[in-house]
């Protein structure tokens, strides 16, 4: 069994989204040349080498709507039905306008990348599905005398013990069957009229050495390829031309063809663009950039009214505020690793530009003191890894003990969770005791908690376990927060045990 | 025209490949629908009568030893033969465990701490018991606890549940999800607890505390560890020197063993540096646990009267902490 996710095996669980050229050129531009731009280089290389051959074989948004298409396509769409061919431009448009936003310091490009998308909804959807039925499969299994306990034993050897809790499941699988319904109008759907990454392959798929060509000869215009080619890459007028921007390399044509005209040659790459495909580039520059100049100021100007709320509590070592949601690739990651299933996407209540990125949830999960793992996995490094011995003086906030309703405090009832549940050696709950006149007349000190500012990490537990309902009694808050690595330069005091004060109480 | 493939397939003319996929359909929205998060409060099961799961824990034969007041005390050695001796001067483990029974195991495992930093229950002590109970040929071992920390970190870093699955002890993973039943009990304050429900099908039940500090109760010992068998903890501290005696009164331990070996003298219960532990190498074993918490309030110069759930067990008649009046044997 193991105590948390494996975040150290050789091929990690979003190396998709990490190995996306785009999330390598940004990691390089944010966080400043070092040696990971080895790693950056040789991705563009290999992906410039691929060119849209990722498209058809590795990405798995595409790999999906195959699979539904394959499986549902006749039975929810029309034969030969296709978008117009205007509407392959959108993708190139979105694409421009994502990118320039993404360098001006907006990244709601990554709503659309299918790496993330991927990612995310195996973090948030399938993970939690398959952990709740097969948790729900075991239980009973485990009771059958002699080979019930050591399935139970392979179970947990696997997965979580703790239950994955996922809140918004519901809408992230709402909008993956609306993303997948969207087959009913054309095959593959998103990839050819909404995906940036495909239309960024696009782009440079010249420069690719891959070409799917017909040789001439033997082409007798059938039209079969055409019936048959899932992102409409070709036309056929005089004779047959293909679009090496749209063309995913599926070879779904060459299997249909009868007469074996069509197959992948290599070929020097072009560097120059075509004059048809100049006009259309100009074309999608001017709506991308307009697109962005529009969109640019409605995030940047709009939202700085929105005070951040005192409960938005992130990651330890998250980048600063500022930055963190223009960095974070929203990619789910770290909500997967998170073993007490406290980092939650947040929606719409932060703002549109902190869609999706992560918060600590206190009430469903804390940050464990002997976990570091968010920063292990963040692809885009919003999440910047720690040691684990300097990722316990990373301060998530403090928290605060709210004594109108703490049971101590205000209801003359004693009660100790927090400091018990509080993982710190030196602890960051420390007692004050005032004598107390119960109410059938018995007097006693009752002890009540108060914070130790210098050793509170703001993990949560003590939330989390406060027995105090509808709100908990101590609540954690983001002040004195260390952002993007640093640490809390004062050490840990010693806490008073069993002082006195003559601060006023709210015993009813 | 006869319809060859059975395309016209229903509930009444089914085909092998209809029901398949039926099934995996069926099999498909249940499980995202399963899968979905209830709030809290959405799931309460009905529980079954609580007198009834009572009926099994109090019939069973009572051991010669039981109720009385003698503790064995064994002294410097490693923590697995501290045990082995401290159980065999009450004369054994077949005083205890009959051959065929089912053994539930309370070691203390709520703490995500390793077996240095002295916050759970030292893996060699668990292993011994275990392996005293295979030796009288119980039919299952069980080791669980409702811990604090979560159950996968606290399993696996205090090093029980290795210790216990190498052993041949069965580890039941208590976490949100796991069956406890409603047991009504007649107490001052508290009026019913909700128990883990593999201890109250059991025939024995071995209580397996570690001695620490605790700022509630002062000292954490054989009642506290009783707080492992029950689910909603946070609520029982309010109250906790009456709900420990009356939690006491209806989940009693056959046996009680009380790991001294390393202990927390600050910070507790949770701890984690190794500046508040000492080791006084010391495991007790005894039956009545006023009796076993007296003797380990001595380890940290404590006055057994100063403890209010102890004064209130003894008002409650449920032993008496006068050291006098305890016969100690050594081991």
């Amino acid at each position: 069994m193991y105590a948390r996710y494996p975040v150290n095996r050789a091929v990690p669980h979003n190396a998709i989204v990490k190995y996306n050229p785009i999330t390598q050129v940004l990691l390089n531009f944010h966080s400043g040349i070092s040696l990971s731009i080895v790693v950056t280089v040789i991705v563009l290389i290999i992906f410039i080498l691929v060119g849209r051959g990722f498209c058809g074989w590795v990405c798995p948004i595409g790999a999906g709507l195959d699979i539904i298409n394959k499986f549902f396509g006749k039975k929810i769409r029309k034969p030969r039905r296709d978008v117009r061919k205007q509407s392959l431009q959108l993708k190139y448009r979105l694409f421009i306008c994502g990118a320039i936003l993404l360098f001006a310091g907006v990244s709601i490009y990554w709503l659309l990348d299918p790496t993330s998308m991927f990612t995310r909804n195996t973090a948030l959807i399938i993970d939690p599905i398959i952990d709740g039925t097969v948790r729900a499969i075991v239980k009973p299994v485990s009771r059958i005398p002699t080979i019930g306990y050591p399935i139970e034993k392979a179970m947990r050897s696997v997965f979580n013990p703790l239950p994955v809790k996922s809140i918004y499941l519901w809408l992230f699988l709402l909008i993956l069957l609306v993303m997948f319904s969207f087959e009913i109008f054309a095959r593959r759907f998103f990839c050819k009229v909404l995906c940036p990454l495909g239309a960024m392959l696009g782009y440079f798929a010249n420069l690719s050495p891959l070409k799917l060509e017909a040789s001439k000869p033997s082409c007798t215009k059938c039209h079969r390829c055409l019936t048959v080619c899932k992102t409409q890459a070709m036309e056929l007028h005089n004779e047959l031309k293909i679009s090496h921007k749209e063309c995913i390399l599926c070879l779904a044509c060459r299997e249909e063809c009868a007469f074996n005209s069509l197959s992948v040659l290599l070929r020097k790459p072009k560097i120059r663009i075509d004059s048809g495909d100049f006009k259309s580039t100009r074309r999608d520059l001017v709506f991308g950039i307009v697109g962005a100049a529009i969109l640019l100021p409605l995030f940047k100007f709009g939202d700085k009214r929105i005070k951040r709320p005192e409960h938005l509590i992130r990651p330890p070592g998250a980048i600063p505020e500022n930055r963190f949601s223009q960095v974070c690739a929203k990619c789910g990651s770290c909500m997967k690793v998170c073993y007490t299933s406290g980092l939650q996407p947040t929606l719409l209540e932060y703002g549109v530009d902190n869609l999706f990125t992560p918060r600590m949830i206190n009430t469903l999960g804390f940050c464990g003191y002997e976990c570091n793992d968010c920063g292990k996995v963040c692809p885009t490094g919003a999440i910047a890894f720690m040691p684990l011995e300097k990722k316990r003086g990373a301060i998530m906030g403090i928290a605060k003990i709210d004594n109108q309703i703490c049971w101590p405090w205000a209801e003359k009832k004693p009660c100790i969770t927090c400091e018990e549940m509080c993982p710190i050696p030196q602890k960051a709950i420390e007692f004050e005791e005032r004598p107390v006149t119960f109410d059938d007349g018995t007097t006693d000190l009752i002890k009540l908690p108060h914070v130790v500012k210098e050793n509170c990490t703001g993990c949560g537990i003590c939330e989390n376990h406060c027995p105090v309902r509808p709100i908990r009694a101590i609540r954690v808050v983001y002040e004195g927060e260390t952002r993007g690595g640093a640490i809390r330069e004062t050490p840990p005091r010693e806490r008073r045990v069993g002082f006195t004060t003559n601060e006023p109480t709210y015993w009813k | 025209m006869k319809d060859i493939n059975n395309k016209n397939a229903d509930w009444h003319d089914p085909t092998r490949r209809k029901f398949i996929s039926d099934c995996i359909r069926y099999a498909t929205c249940l499980s995202i629908i399963g899968s979905m998060p209830n709030f809290e409060g959405c799931s309460e099961k009905t529980p079954p009568k609580s007198n009834e799961a009572l009926k099994k824990l109090g019939s069973r034969p009572v051991p010669s030893v039981a109720g009385s007041k003698i503790v064995a005390q064994a002294k410097s050695g490693d923590p697995y033969s501290l045990t082995r001796r401290a159980v065999d001067a009450l004369g054994g483990m077949k005083n205890f465990v009959a051959p065929g029974e089912r053994v539930m195991l309370l070691p203390n495992i709520a703490w995500d701490r390793n077996p240095d930093q002295a916050a759970n229950t030292h893996p060699e002590v668990v292993r011994a018991v275990i392996e005293m109970c295979k030796e009288c040929e119980a039919k299952e071992i069980g080791v669980f606890c409702h811990p604090c920390h979560p159950a996968q970190s606290t399993y696996k870093t205090s090093g029980i549940e290795d210790a216990a699955n190498k052993a041949g002890a069965r580890v039941w993973y208590v976490s949100p999800g796991s069956d406890f039943v409603k047991v009504d009990i007649n107490g001052y304050i508290l009026k019913s607890a909700k128990v883990f429900k593999e201890l109250l099908s059991s025939d024995r039940f071995i209580s397996i505390p570690i001695a620490k500090v605790h700022s509630l109760t002062g000292l954490t010992m054989c009642y506290k560890n009783l707080m492992g068998a029950v689910e909603d903890r946070p609520i029982l501290h309010v109250n906790i020197n009456e709900n420990l005696p009356d939690l006491a009164s209806v989940i009693t331990p056959d046996l009680n063993i009380l790991d001294a070996s390393r202990i927390l003298v600050k910070n507790g219960p949770t701890g984690g540096s190794l500046a508040d532990v000492r080791k006084p190498e010391i495991v007790y074993a005894g039956t009545n646990m006023v009796c076993v918490d007296a003797l380990g309030c001595t380890l940290f110069d404590r006055d057994p009267s100063t403890l209010k759930y102890l004064k209130n067990a003894k008002n409650k008649g449920q032993g008496d902490y006068s050291l006098d009046l305890i016969e100690i044997r050594e081991a």
